[in-house]
């Protein structure tokens, strides 16, 4: 589906578990030197919400125009390697403004229990006149 | 505010094509103006550009520094890209004060290239235990 498709308020759910592998390798391609995500088995808080938006774009064909603007992520916990995780990623703002579609996403991350761990959103910006 | 440095240590991250292929595998987002390719050069910035989540990266990695598993636990992020990071690139990621309090502890980020063009700014604030 493409994103003009996706009403105000629509709700996508991304099942996600991060390895420790995983993280090995966001460690190494970010220049993170700092043991502790391993050490822990804590899913560094950039991956987390990197990893939300990679689902999401598999889910929603997001326009190849479309510039991150803007971000906010909030921990309420640790996030765990190797542990199953549900994301609800709502679309919250889908807006025509100043030549431009002004869209947001905002998640929640939770555990099978649904204890909530993260909070995420997202903010683009889509130019008109090259959409 | 003595408790808390009124500066952290700066982070800087070279970023190459290499690094952002990397970085596309590490995170799963394969969006191709991140690669050298011709979709990135007919984009909107008219030649590949770094993930502004990898960029984005470095400002936890500067409160992660400081805070260690704190920041992991009870961080809070908002910025804003001003300009995209792009390829090569050097960028420096700072942090200073910009307030403290019982329940929290606030500091104002930038990140920066090597022509000083601003890439992104906001906050990285990390509630504290009552």
């Amino acid at each position: 589906m493409n994103l003009a498709d996706l009403n105000v308020g629509t709700t996508l759910n991304i099942k996600l578990n991060f390895s420790v592998e995983k993280i090995s390798e966001y460690l190494v391609a970010t220049g993170d030197g700092s043991d502790m995500w391993i050490r822990e088995s804590i899913v560094p808080p950039p991956l987390v919400g990197a990893g939300i938006l990679a689902e999401l774009m598999k889910q929603v064909k997001l326009p190849a125009n479309l510039m991150h603007t803007g971000q906010e992520q909030t921990a309420y916990s640790t996030v765990p390697a190797n542990s199953d995780l549900l994301a609800s990623v709502t679309l919250t703002q889908y807006s025509q403004r100043r030549g431009a579609i002004i869209a947001t996403f905002e998640a929640n991350l939770v555990d099978v229990t649904q204890v909530l761990l993260f909070r995420a959103k997202f903010s683009g910006l889509v130019p008109l006149e090259l959409s | 505010m003595d408790k808390y440095p009124d500066h952290l240590p700066i982070i800087t991250l070279s970023i190459s094509q290499a690094l952002v292929d990397k970085y596309s595998e590490a995170s799963g987002d394969h969006n191709p103006i991140h690669q050298d390719t011709k979709a990135a050069y007919e984009g909107p910035f008219g030649q590949p550009v770094a993930h502004g989540m990898l960029v984005l990266s470095t400002a936890s990695q500067i409160m992660t520094t400081t805070f260690d598993k704190q920041w992991a636990e009870k961080g809070n992020l908002k910025v804003r890209w001003k300009s995209p990071a792009l390829i090569p690139n050097n960028i420096h990621t700072s942090a200073r004060l910009k307030s403290a309090s019982q329940e929290q502890v606030t500091y104002e980020i930038e990140c920066k290239d090597d022509n000083d063009t601003l890439l992104f700014s906001g906050t990285a604030t990390l509630r504290l235990d009552p």
